[in-house]
């Protein structure tokens, strides 16, 4: 008997196409692979993508879905980062999974806290109260310095176990590309799926609602201020797991997270993937940290060069790179059924 | 002067004019015998590698520390050039690959792992920023790559990276200038009672001026803080401090600036004629000497340079010859940075080829590391090492503002050079335990 | 019981008497057309029914509840349903899912994290049977930016419809449609809401044929005040509401 893999993966994701989900699977066929017979300075860029993609994904639910720009995210990728390192540093937790279900719930706090202020306000007004609020926590971390590390920022010096084992002899790059790789991917793909189900949920399309027109929403029924409040914390959990992934890549965590050009980073990748898809920001991470590895090396004008970029694809294509991808491959249909009919 | 200088011989002996002596005493770290090693005879050595050698370079080429970052870049390309001029280390020519370190601690460690990983550096050098110091003093040890300091090493950074380091080689601290700038202060301004500081609001500002008062304080218990003020770095408005500083009337004002706010500051308190009613110790200043002009710096302002570039003495032809290669490709005087980098160069030069001669090939990092402990070399201000945990050695080069006609801005005289065990603790103490045995 | 009640509702823009002291009874069963010269307050009335707009004072009670303070979500809860002169759509939504977010909303299942709702039987049937009866099916993948004026009007009224209200309130449904699709429109909204069981509605209109045929009474609205109440023939007789309306004068 032939087991259709596709119709498998079909019953977990509920994807309706399936030529989406059959390059899905080829995608995830490489990044199985990719430590074998990529470079390995390649295969790190590939991790700290994967690390970016809950990041990415849990802002765009905010973004994309609820249509509320957050310019403070790194406030939760901050979070993250310190509850793992503290966890590390100052009470000898070396499992990672108690690091990601802590940063997860400190995260939801935080989001929750933070996010039923934020709420009451949007667009800019948003914007701007969660950007003041990511500034405040960075404040509080050069402040503070003999808890938070001020500027210096706190390193970790132990390595986690993941699912409970150790890997302290390996060489570090042969612990993150070979083995610490594969958990990223794994927990990745389980958040993906996670999220996929989140916008294609009842919730999800109460959430679309909410962004497209809140007074109608909120005559139709819809609590809008909970939405986006439930929106918000998803979207912290997020957004804090990928800071608690992040920060064993980078072993060191600095204040300069919660300042508002990193929050802007990640607003840059979701914009340039295009923020009205799900798969946009997880592109736009991706061009992103690939382009900016490249054009780091050559020029210390990167941020122009892809300031300029994205300034461009802004004004000529606004649904960013899916976007126009989309209207690419819409065109050249079009053209091809023009020429059978002819 | 002996192998070690105690403390309070020094004083003495620096109040009789220490500047003559000075490069003397860094050079007898030279005149110490190299440690012996075993050596393994083996049948064939392998051929020195025929392509270039890479080496990386971490440091700032935007941003507000830019200015010094890229004066250690330009150290480095003259002393490359110079190198490859006379052919290279063991006959390989140097290239070298740079990586701007404004970007933070996340991207500057995937700067490092990119010039280890994909671009086969052998020794990555640079780094100013003490978080990034930070990161890379742990991350040299886990990627098993040299990495030679220039700047920003905190106490955190010394006690807290690996203890017993094999490849990270941290710059001197950076309460180094804050230390002899009280010891400067207690000689220069023995009536002083009451001190003022300002200083920057993040690590290095404090821990600096933590250091010079725990200093100052044990060599004149009398001494008492009066006023604290702690801008944001970055500020370059500083009236309002200046007026909360006329108003404490401190006998001092200590300030650890260290850039282009050292020279805005001056000039603001130039306006009331701060430094002319108070004395002052601009422990770091000099890293902008020649921005400091005449005009609004007056004579007998404590200036700290750590390395000195102009007039001597005792001469240096090195220095010499670098001052004049730098002011003839850039037009300006060289700065601190510029010494700090040309060391860590030129110790792994020496390093290379010590290794080699026991050797016969060319050396791994673990044997490179092996050369650089204990290591003595001719740098831009002297004689410069490591100790045998990895910590730079070197002298400081601190003294009185002076009206030279010969230059617009300020130079120092008298010129003090300020020798490293009296400015760093040695490896088996902590910093602040180590201040407090100046008591007996 | 009545069904709901106002008293004494006022709503002030600076001087002007959008609302001024509107007090009205609606009982089941009843098909209101509210009417009145443009300006007269019959959108603020219906804003300030269904919550969109705080009111200066006066109470509202529905289903014998006192909704006066309650945000309009909490109304719509209680089965209070509205569609807007100015037709209220979700731009980039399908005409699907606008439909869906109503249906989701009815049946309480906006918290359902996890369940796809491609796979939700219950709320596909009932957004297909909605879709159809408006004949909206056929358009359901479009875009709601993309629609026709008349449809996105439509659209407007059928998400209002999904939510199976107690009571409807329809601020000019056939505004802006050609006089001929009007008849069509308000044939379909009447027919749909039989069909759906639907039925106490308040239509604003201006078309004083529609008006008269259609509905069972009529409240006729002028400078923020109740002008007239009552049955659609009696109304006709009222001198002062056909000079008002019509602008004759005699
Ligand atoms: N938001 C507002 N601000 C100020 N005036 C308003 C506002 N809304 C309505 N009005 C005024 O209130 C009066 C009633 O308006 P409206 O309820 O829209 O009338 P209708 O729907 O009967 O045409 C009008 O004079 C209008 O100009
Ligand atoms: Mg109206």
């Amino acid at each position: 008997m032939k087991i259709d893999i596709i119709k498998e993966v079909s019953t977990i994701i509920p994807f309706k196409n399936t030529r989406f989900t059959s390059i899905l699977i080829i995608l995830f066929i490489i990044a199985l692979i990719a430590p074998y017979v990529a470079p390995p300075f390649l295969t790190y860029i590939l991790l700290t993508f994967f690390c970016y993609v809950p990041i990415v994904i849990g802002f765009n639910l905010l973004l994309g879905y609820t249509g509320l720009l957050s310019f403070g995210h790194g406030l939760f990728v901050a979070i993250g980062m310190y509850t793992s390192v503290y966890l590390m540093r100052n009470y000898g937790v070396t499992s990672i999974e108690i690091m990601l279900i802590l940063a997860a719930t400190l995260s939801a706090l935080a989001g929750f806290g933070v996010g039923l202020l934020c709420i009451r306000y949007v667009r800019i007004f948003f914007a701007m109260l969660t950007l003041a609020f990511s500034m405040v926590f960075y404040s509080f971390l050069l402040k503070f310095y003999w808890l938070t590390g001020g500027d210096e920022g706190l390193g970790i010096y132990t390595r986690p176990a993941l699912l409970g084992m150790k890997f302290d002899t390996l060489y570090i790059m042969d612990f993150l590309t070979k083995v610490y790789y594969y958990y990223v991917l794994a927990i990745m793909v389980i958040l993906l799926i996670f999220m996929y189900r989140i916008t294609t949920s009842h919730f999800g399309i109460c959430l679309r609602a909410v962004k497209e027109n809140p007074r109608k929403a909120d005559e139709s029924g819809l609590n809008v201020k909970k939405y986006r409040l439930y929106a918000f914390v998803i979207s912290a959990i997020y957004t804090g797991i990928g800071g608690a992934l992040l920060v064993q890549v980078t072993r060191h965590v600095v204040p300069a997270i919660t300042y508002w050009t990193y929050s802007g980073e990640i607003v840059f990748m979701t914009l340039l993937g295009g923020f009205n898809y799900f798969t946009g920001p997880i592109i736009g991470a991706f061009v992103y940290i690939v382009l900016r590895d490249l054009i780091m090396s050559l020029t210390i004008y990167w941020r122009v060069i892809l300031g300029v970029a994205l300034l461009l694809i802004v004004i000529f294509v606004p649904g960013g790179l899916m976007g126009g991808a989309k209207s690419l491959s819409k065109l050249i249909i079009k053209k091809r059924e023009s020429y059978e009919f002819s | 002067m002996g192998e070690k200088v105690a403390r309070r011989d020094w004083i003495k002996v620096a109040g009789a004019g220490i500047v003559g002596l000075a490069i003397g005493a860094g050079a007898t770290y030279g005149l110490m015998p190299p440690r012996v090693e075993r050596i393994e005879v083996k049948p064939t050595p392998k051929p020195i590698p025929k392509e270039p050698l890479r080496l990386g370079v971490v440091t700032f080429l935007s941003g507000i520390p830019a200015p010094s970052g890229i004066a250690g870049l330009r150290a480095a390309e003259i002393w490359v050039d110079w190198t490859n001029a006379a052919g290279g280390i063991l006959g390989r020519k140097v290239e070298l690959l740079v990586e701007d370190e404004s970007e933070g601690v996340e991207k500057s460690v995937e700067r490092f792992k990119k010039l280890t990983v994909e671009k086969g550096c052998e020794a990555i050098f640079g780094t100013e920023s003490t978080s990034t110091g930070l990161a890379f003093g742990k991350l040299a040890e886990e990627m098993q790559q040299l990495w030679l300091s220039w700047d920003g090493t905190t106490q955190q950074g010394l006690e807290e990276t690996i203890p017993n380091k094999k490849f990270s080689f941290p710059s001197i601290y950076n309460e180094a200038e804050a230390v002899a700038g009280a010891v400067l202060v207690a000689k220069y301004f023995p009536n002083v009672k009451t001190v003022a500081g300002i200083n920057d609001d993040y690590s290095y500002g404090r821990n600096c001026w933590e250091a010079f008062m725990s200093v100052l304080k044990t060599l004149r218990p009398e001494v008492v803080p009066v006023k604290e003020l702690w801008p944001k770095l970055g500020e370059s408005d500083f009236t309002s401090h200046i007026a909360a500083l006329d108003a404490a009337k401190p006998d001092l004002i200590m300030s650890s600036f260290w850039a282009g706010h050292a020279t805005i500051f001056l000039k603001q308190a130039a306006a009331v004629g701060l430094f002319k009613k108070y004395k002052g110790a601009m422990v770091t200043a000099g890293g902008v000497l020649p921005t400091l002009k005449k005009e609004f710096v007056p004579e007998g302002v404590l200036i700290g340079c750590n390395s000195w570039y102009f007039e001597h003495p005792l001469g240096w032809p090195l220095r010499d010859k670098f001052v004049k290669e730098y002011l003839r490709r850039y037009g300006e005087y060289p700065v601190y940075e510029c010494d700090h980098a040309f060391f860590t160069f030129q110790a792994y030069k020496a390093a290379v080829e010590k290794a080699y001669a026991l050797k016969g090939e060319w050396p791994t990092k673990e044997e490179i590391a092996n050369q650089l402990r204990g290591i003595k070399v001719p740098s831009l201000s002297g004689y410069r090492g490591y100790r045998e945990d990895n910590y730079q050695i070197c002298n400081f080069f601190l003294g009185l503002s002076k009206h030279d006609p010969r230059y617009d801005f300020v130079t120092l005289d008298p010129l003090d050079m300020v020798p490293f065990e009296l400015m760093c603790h040695p490896p088996e103490m902590k910093f602040h335990d180590w201040v407090k045995t100046w008591k007996s | 019981m009545s069904l709901a009640e106002l008293q004494n509702v006022k709503k002030y823009f600076g001087d002007v008497h959008a609302v001024d002291d509107v007090s009205l009874k609606i009982n089941e069963n009843e098909q209101i057309s509210l009417i009145g010269p443009n300006g007269a307050g019959k959108t603020t009335l219906i804003n300030i029914f269904a919550g969109t707009i705080k009111l200066n004072s006066g109470k509202i009670i529905f289903m014998g509840k006192d909704i006066t303070h309650l945000p309009p979500y909490k109304r719509c809860e209680l089965g209070l349903a509205r569609s807007f002169q100015l037709p209220a759509i979700y731009p980039n939504l399908t005409v699907y899912d606008s439909v869906r977010a109503s249906i989701i909303s009815k049946l309480k299942k906006g918290k359902r994290f996890y369940s796809s709702v491609d796979l939700d039987d219950e709320v596909n049937k009932m957004t297909k049977e909605v879709l159809e009866l408006f004949e909206l099916y056929n358009k359901r993948d479009m875009l709601a930016i993309k629609l026709p004026h008349g449809d996105k009007k439509l659209l407007d009224v059928a998400c209002a419809f999904a939510l199976w209200p107690k009571l409807i309130l329809l601020d000019e449904p056939t505004s802006g449609v050609s006089t001929i699709e009007k008849r069509k429109v308000m044939e379909k909204i009447l027919s749909v809401s039989k069909e759906m069981g639907i039925k106490s509605f308040i239509i604003v209109e201006h078309d004083m044929d529609i008006v008269f045929s259609y509905s069972n009474r009529i409240i006729v609205m002028y400078e923020g005040k109740v002008l007239a109440d009552g049955k659609p023939e009696k109304i006709k007789e009222n001198a002062e509401v056909v000079r008002i309306l019509l602008g004759k004068v005699k």
